[in-house]
């Protein structure tokens, strides 16, 4: 048995369970992160502290030379990487016997690309999960290795499936390592290339909620997605730019009672702020956040906001 | 030809548990006349719990010897880690056990059946009968080997949904020079309105609770609603003296007196061609057998795609000697009737009414956690020991 020495590439606390579970393991050999990543290095550094295993920083440029050197002075025979910033050279993916595997947040094939958490989220899936896959030349296009669904509870906000999904990292990260050490080699199949979607990084327009043509409970998707990373979901009301952070269904308009959508039905402290949605729908708006700071929805009328004022 | 591979495992409680899995399976073959169109290749997985060990020999048997089909005697557990190399394999995995834990995930594989004689579907539905009338309290006692089960959260949780009120948990020491249930006497002696037991033990350790519980001066008003294992036939046969008029009842998978064509074939398959009484082991055997036979008239026929394979067994019903075996086409766990039974004189067994639907009670199974954020490390993965 030759067994796991992993290289762990990551760029997000989301990697973080799966290091701890690694570690106890006793699989890693070394950590790499990007060279700015503050964040990443203050966790880090406390949960490596008396493991022995180093961890280093490398940007796009030494990338390729940090991890070769890593790989032959810490017997490394396997590649891991959960969110990177940086294109794994294609020199690199062969390198370690074991070549390198990425765990991708998001179901494949049909979630690619870079944010997959947020456009499981933006695009109403009823399900998320931890796709892990072996590295190709493309970017999670590579064969599956193992996947795991989770369904998306209508409360997730962008933080509350990360963290979920971390935790299932962990746990696939697990088995994936007692394949690596029991097998002769990494079962794989590749990928349905006809449900296979690209999904870049969001424009501001993906982050807006667009009133006249979205249902209510698309706009929570959207704000929950936006939370905690964006702040808050893109929304203008009188030429004035706010975001809204949380909100809830509170209930459909009497008949003959309907607004349009987007109009302010109550902005007070007794029944807070309630806009008016699609079809009917009322959404209960309660946190905004302005350039000022964070606050419960109703405080939009310090800001001289009033029932029957839209947004748009 | 279907080329298959059987793991078997090995136990100290059940000595023939391997012995009694494979003769259930080649007698289901010799009846299905399907023995000459399977080869199998054997070997032994020990108690189960090398998870390196039975990888190796699982992925030797799929990449080495290129069988189609491996059948596994083991934990849910492993079946995650199989996984995938049989989906990448496109070969087909039919893991089997008793149905004593159910999985962290039911996301199904597409190349994998998990049969099972499901003992947690039963113990959910048994500690529900605690609930029948308006005393809804009860005490959940259980083994410390089988409390490391999942078969003990679905005894609560089939207890608490339907409204029962848990007052107390016991569960007793692993080894049986310390077995005691004195806690569970101090309660019931604190508590005299207490009568209701959900009990979870097996082998010898259910022995010494029936012993011990006997003895107690509460005995006279609990009523005991026990699982599969505490009415197994010989288990029964081995205590000392009579349970009865003790109330001890429970949903069991099978019984031997079942009145069906499949069973009648059964029992006299294994007293013919092993001489010997049928039990739950030859039972878990025999159904493997029909399950894999089915697939291997499929293959003969000339279908030799692993996912439509187990698709096609997912849309057909199995003759069991419990009734009938389906599979869910959601999970592709197997699934049978249930049935009451409850001990009466001489430690005999009386066999009530079916439950026919104990597909609600796999899909109850299947539900979330009612405690999100509660989890539990004490795990048992052995098959038996």
């Amino acid at each position: 048995m030759n067994p796991v020495k992993a290289i762990v590439l990551c760029n997000n606390p989301i990697a973080i369970p799966a290091i701890r579970e690694f570690l106890f393991l006793g699989n890693v050999g070394a950590v790499v992160i990007p060279a700015r990543n503050r964040e990443m290095e203050d966790i880090l550094t406390g949960l490596l502290q008396g493991s022995g295993v180093p961890l280093l920083k490398a940007d796009n440029k030494n990338l390729q030379e940090t991890v070769t050197t890593a790989i032959e002075q810490y017997g490394v025979n396997t590649g891991l990487v959960m969110t990177f910033p940086y294109k794994i050279p294609s020199a690199l993916l062969t390198l370690p016997a074991k070549g390198f595997l990425n765990f991708h947040f998001g179901l494949l094939p049909q979630r690619r690309g870079p944010q997959p958490i947020l456009w499981h989220l933006l695009k109403n899936d009823t399900e998320a999960g931890v796709t892990i896959h072996v590295m190709d030349n493309g970017i999670d296009t590579g064969p599956i290795v193992m996947q795991e669904k989770m369904p998306i509870d209508i409360k997730d906000t962008y933080g509350l499936l990360q963290n979920k999904l971390a935790y299932l990292g962990a746990k696939l990260g697990a088995n994936l390592l007692k394949i690596l050490n029991y097998g002769t080699m990494i079962p794989s199949s590749p990928q349905d290339e006809s449900l296979a979607e690209y999904l870049d990084m969001p424009t501001s327009a993906d982050l807006t909620i667009q009133w006249k043509t979205m249902e209510a409970a698309q706009i929570i998707r959207l704000i929950n997605a936006c939370n905690p990373w964006n702040k808050a979901a893109g929304t203008a009301i009188k030429n004035w730019f706010i975001g809204i952070t949380e909100a809830e269904l509170a209930g459909t308009s009497q008949p003959g009672e309907e607004k349009e959508p987007g109009t302010i039905l109550s902005c007070d402290k007794q029944n807070g702020l309630l806009v008016q949605a699609l079809a009917g729908q009322i959404l209960k708006i309660n946190i905004i956040y302005t350039q000022e700071g964070f606050f419960s929805g109703y405080r939009l009328m310090d800001f001289g906001l009033q029932a029957g004022d839209t947004f748009n | 030809m279907l080329q298959t591979g059987i793991l078997l495992p090995r136990s100290t409680l059940f000595p023939s548990i391997g012995i009694d899995i494979l003769n259930g399976i080649r007698n289901a073959w010799e009846l299905q006349g399907v023995s000459g169109d399977i080869s199998v290749k054997l070997d032994n997985i020990g108690f189960g719990i090398d998870e390196d060990e039975i990888y190796r020999l699982t992925e030797k048997l799929v990449l080495q010897d290129n069988l189609d089909l491996v059948i596994v005697c083991g934990d849910i557990r492993i079946e995650e880690l199989l996984r995938p190399l049989f989906t990448a394999s496109g070969k087909i995995l039919l893991m089997v056990n008793m149905g004593a834990n159910t999985p962290e995930s039911w996301q199904k594989a597409p190349t994998t059946i998990n049969h099972s004689l499901n003992f947690c579907i039963q113990a959910l539905l048994t500690s529900g009968l605690a609930v029948q009338d308006e005393d809804k309290r009860a005490a959940y006692t259980a083994s410390y080997y089988d409390a490391g089960y999942r078969q003990i959260f679905h005894m609560m949780n089939g207890h608490q949904i339907q409204g029962g009120v848990p007052v107390y948990t016991h569960v007793t020491h692993l080894k049986n020079e310390n077995f005691t249930i004195q806690p569970l006497e101090d309660l019931l002696n604190q508590d005299a309105s207490l009568k209701k037991l959900c009990c979870l033990f097996c082998a010898d350790q259910a022995q010494l609770f029936y012993n011990h519980i006997r003895n107690l001066t509460a005995k006279d008003r609990l009523q005991l609603y026990v699982t599969p294992m505490m009415l197994e036939e010989s288990l029964l046969a081995s205590l000392e003296t009579d349970i009865y008029p003790l109330s001890v009842q429970g949903y069991i998978p099978w019984h031997a007196s079942l009145e069906n064509e499949s069973n009648k074939q059964f029992t006299e398959s294994m007293q013919q061609h092993n001489s010997k009484a049928p039990d739950y082991f030859s039972l878990l055997g025999w159904e493997a057998g029909h399950i894999t036979g089915y697939i291997s008239k499929l293959h003969k026929e000339g279908n030799r795609n692993a996912t439509a394979l187990v698709k096609a067994c997912t849309e057909y019903t199995f003759s069991s000697p419990r009734g009938w075996l389906k599979i869910d086409p959601e999970t592709h766990f197997s699934y049978a009737p249930a049935r009451l039974a409850r001990v009466i004189e001489n430690n005999k067994l009386e066999i009530g009414p079916d439950n026919n639907d104990t597909l609600a009670a796999l899909d109850v199974m299947k539900q979330p956690s009612n405690s999100p954020g509660e989890a539990t490390g004490w795990r048992n993965t052995y098959l038996c020991i």
